[in-house]
C-alpha cells in the first residue's frame, strides 16, 4: 500500500485520573525519524501504547503505514516492530531460543537476519537473556525487531539508561535501517541529545498536550534564546516569549522566532537553541523561577 | 501458535520436574511393596494380610495423575510474570488477538492435563500389572482431576483479571471454600443432629451413581473451563486503572 505518511494521529484522547492524552495529532513522513520529546509524565507512553494498540484510545484516529488501525489494525502491525525499555522476553530464554519463538509470531521472521545482527552485536546465542547487561538487552531487542522486514519501529525510551558508547552504536544502527527510504522511525526519549543527532522531526508533549510538531532543524533554527539585562528584560510583551529565566546578572527567554524577534528588539543578543532548552523552558514556564 | 506453546511448556519445565521426580520416588517404593506383598517377605510373613494390603494399594497408581497434575500451577505462575516482563504488550503490539494470547495459556493447561491424565494411566496399569489384578477404575481418578482443574484455570482467570498484580488473591477461593464448608458443618450442622451423617450419605450415593458423577463433572469441567477463558479474554482486554505514578511517560 502507498502512503505518505507512516504515522498519522489525529485528536488523539485518552482520559486517566488525574491524566489527560488531549486531541494529540502529529504525523511521521515516511523514510523519517521523528524524535518524540517530553518529561516523564507528559505522555509519551500513552500516545504510543494507543499506536501499538495496547491501550484503547478515547476518541481520535490512527493511521500505521497508510491503514486505519480500527480496521486494519491487525494487517498494520506485522510490519511494526515494537522496542520498549525493558526486555520483554523471558530471562529464562536465550537469544537462540527467542529467534524459534518469534518465528511463531512474525510472518517475515529472518533467522539469518537475527542471527547477523547477533554477531554483529556480539551477543551469545546460547547466553541466558536474563545474564546479559541492560545495553545487550536493548541491542537483543533491536536484533529481533530488524529481523522481520517492518517498515516502522517505534521506540519507547530505548536509549534510556544505556551509556553513550552503546547509545551511540544504536543510533548508528537506526540510521542504516532508514537508507531505503521506505522505513520510518518513531523514537520517544528525553535525552534530546540523541535526537539532536538523529531525529529529522520532533514533536515535544508536555502534561498531555502537544507544543511543537515539526522539523528539527527549522526548530532549532527558528526558536533562539534572548539574553539581556533586567531594564530590557521590561522591554517585552509576555507574547514575545515563550519563558523566561531571571537571575540577578539578567534574563533569558525562549522565543519560537529569532527573526522577528531580532526585528522588533534590535541589538539583543539572541542565540541558538537546543532541544533541551526548548524542552526545559516549556515544562517549567510555570515554574516560580522562571516567568 | 506451537513455537509459544513451547516457549511456554519450557519456562515452566523448572516447576514441573519436581512434580515428576516425586512421582518416580512415590512409584519406586510402592512397586516394591507391592512385589514384596505377592511375592517376597510381605507374602511370607502376613499370609493373608498381603492381599489386604494389595487392596489398599491398588488405587495408588490414580494419585500419580493427580499429582502431575499440581504443576499446571506453573502456568499460573508463568501467566503472573508474562504480564509482568512486558511480553503481553510485546504480543499485543505485533497485532496478535487477544483470544489467541489468551488461549495460549489454556491450551498450555490442556497438554498438561492430558499428561498427568496419562501418567495416572500408566501408573496405575503399572500397579496393576505388579500387583497381578486389574488396574483401577480411572474414573474416580478423573473427577478428581476435574475439579482440581477448575481451580487451577481460575487462578490463570485471576492472573488475567488482576494484570499480574494480585497473586494474594489465589488463596482466596480455597479459603472460601474451607469457610464454606465449616459453616455447613458447625454452623447448620451443631443445630441438625444428624446432618454431617446424611451429608455424607447424600455424597456417598451421588459418588456411587458413577454415570451421573461423570456426567456432572464433566458439565462443570467444560462450562467452567469455557466461562474462565471467556472471562480471561475480557480481562485481558479491559484496562484497569492505572495510579498515577506508575503510568504514561
Amino acid at each position: 500500500m502507498d502512503y505518505e505518511n507512516a504515522i498519522e494521529i489525529k485528536d488523539l484522547t485518552k482520559r486517566y485520573d488525574g491524566f489527560t492524552l488531549d486531541k494529540v495529532s502529529f504525523c511521521v513522513p515516511k523514510g523519517s525519524i521523528m524524535g518524540f520529546i517530553g518529561q516523564n509524565g507528559a505522555g509519551k507512553t500513552t500516545t504510543i501504547n494507543s499506536l501499538l494498540g495496547i491501550v484503547k484510545p478515547d476518541e481520535g484516529d490512527i493511521k500505521l503505514l497508510g491503514m486505519d488501525v480500527k480496521e486494519h489494525g491487525e494487517e498494520a502491525k506485522k510490519e511494526v516492530a515494537a522496542i520498549f525499555d525493558v526486555l520483554p522476553f523471558n530471562d529464562d530464554l536465550n537469544a537462540a531460543q527467542i529467534g524459534r519463538m518469534l518465528k511463531g509470531i512474525w510472518e517475515e521472521w529472518d533467522d539469518e537476519t537475527f542471527k547477523k545482527y547477533m554477531e554483529r552485536f556480539q551477543l551469545p546465542l546460547k547466553k541466558k537473556a536474563g545474564d546479559f547487561s541492560k545495553g545487550m538487552k536493548m541491542k537483543l531487542q533491536i536484533a529481533a525487531a530488524l529481523s522481520h522486514n517492518a517498515k516502522l519501529l517505534i521506540m519507547d525510551e530505548a536509549t534510556t539508561g544505556l551509556d553513550p558508547v552503546v547509545r551511540n552504536e544504536i543510533l548508528d544502527i537506526f540510521l542504516e535501517y532508514l537508507q531505503d527510504g521506505e522505513r520510518s522511525i518513531l523514537m520517544s526519549s528525553h535525552i534530546t541529545s540523541d535526537l539532536e543527532h538523529i531525529a529529522d522531526m520532533v514533536t515535544f508533549i508536555d502534561k498531555g498536550k502537544l507544543l511543537i510538531s515539526g522539523v528539527k532543524d527549522e526548530i532549532l533554527e527558528n526558536y533562539g534564546m534572548v539574553k539581556c539585562g533586567k531594564e530590557d528584560f521590561g522591554d517585552f510583551a509576555r507574547e514575545d516569549y515563550i519563558a523566561a529565566r531571571l537571575t540577578d546578572f539578567g534574563a533569558q527567554l525562549l522565543v519560537s522566532d529569532r527573526e522577528a524577534t531580532a526585528k522588533k528588539h534590535s541589538g539583543m543578543l539572541i542565540e541558538k537553541t537546543t532541544l533541551e532548552e526548548i524542552m526545559l523552558y516549556y515544562v517549567n514556564r510555570d515554574k516560580d523561577s522562571f516567568h | 501458535m506451537k513455537q509459544l506453546i513451547c516457549r511456554d511448556l519450557w519456562l515452566c519445565r523448572k516447576r514441573i520436574a519436581p512434580y515428576i521426580v516425586i512421582v518416580l520416588l512415590f512409584l519406586i517404593p510402592v512397586s516394591m511393596v507391592i512385589l514384596s506383598a505377592r511375592f517376597g517377605n510381605i507374602a511370607k510373613y502376613r499370609g493373608e494380610g498381603a492381599a489386604a494390603l494389595l487392596d489398599s494399594l491398588e488405587s495408588l497408581g490414580l494419585f500419580a495423575g493427580i499429582l502431575v497434575l499440581c504443576s499446571i500451577e506453573t502456568v499460573g505462575s508463568l501467566n503472573l510474570s508474562d504480564h509482568l516482563s512486558g511480553w503481553y504488550q510485546y504480543l499485543k503490539a505485533s497485532g496478535m488477538k487477544s483470544s489467541r494470547i489468551v488461549g495460549q495459556k489454556y491450551i498450555d493447561v490442556a497438554i498438561l492435563l492430558v499428561i498427568s491424565w496419562l501418567t495416572g494411566l500408566l501408573a496405575n496399569a503399572l500397579i496393576g500389572l505388579l500387583a497381578g489384578r486389574e488396574a483401577a477404575d480411572v474414573g474416580l481418578m478423573s473427577v478428581v482431576m476435574g475439579l482440581m482443574l477448575i481451580y487451577l484455570e481460575y487462578n490463570i482467570l485471576l492472573g488475567f483479571a488482576t494484570k499480574g498484580k494480585r497473586s494474594d488473591l489465589m488463596m482466596i477461593l480455597p479459603i472460601l471454600f474451607i469457610l464454606a464448608a465449616e459453616i455447613a458443618f458447625f454452623g447448620y450442622g451443631a443445630g441438625h443432629k444428624d446432618f454431617g451423617k446424611m451429608l455424607m450419605d447424600k455424597i456417598m450415593r451421588f459418588m456411587e451413581n458413577r454415570p451421573l458423577l461423570y456426567a456432572v463433572t464433566l458439565f462443570a469441567v467444560v462450562l467452567f473451563s469455557v466461562l474462565n477463558y471467556s472471562l480471561s479474554v475480557y480481562f485481558f482486554d479491559r484496562e484497569i486503572k492505572i495510579k498515577r505514578k506508575e503510568e504514561n511517560r
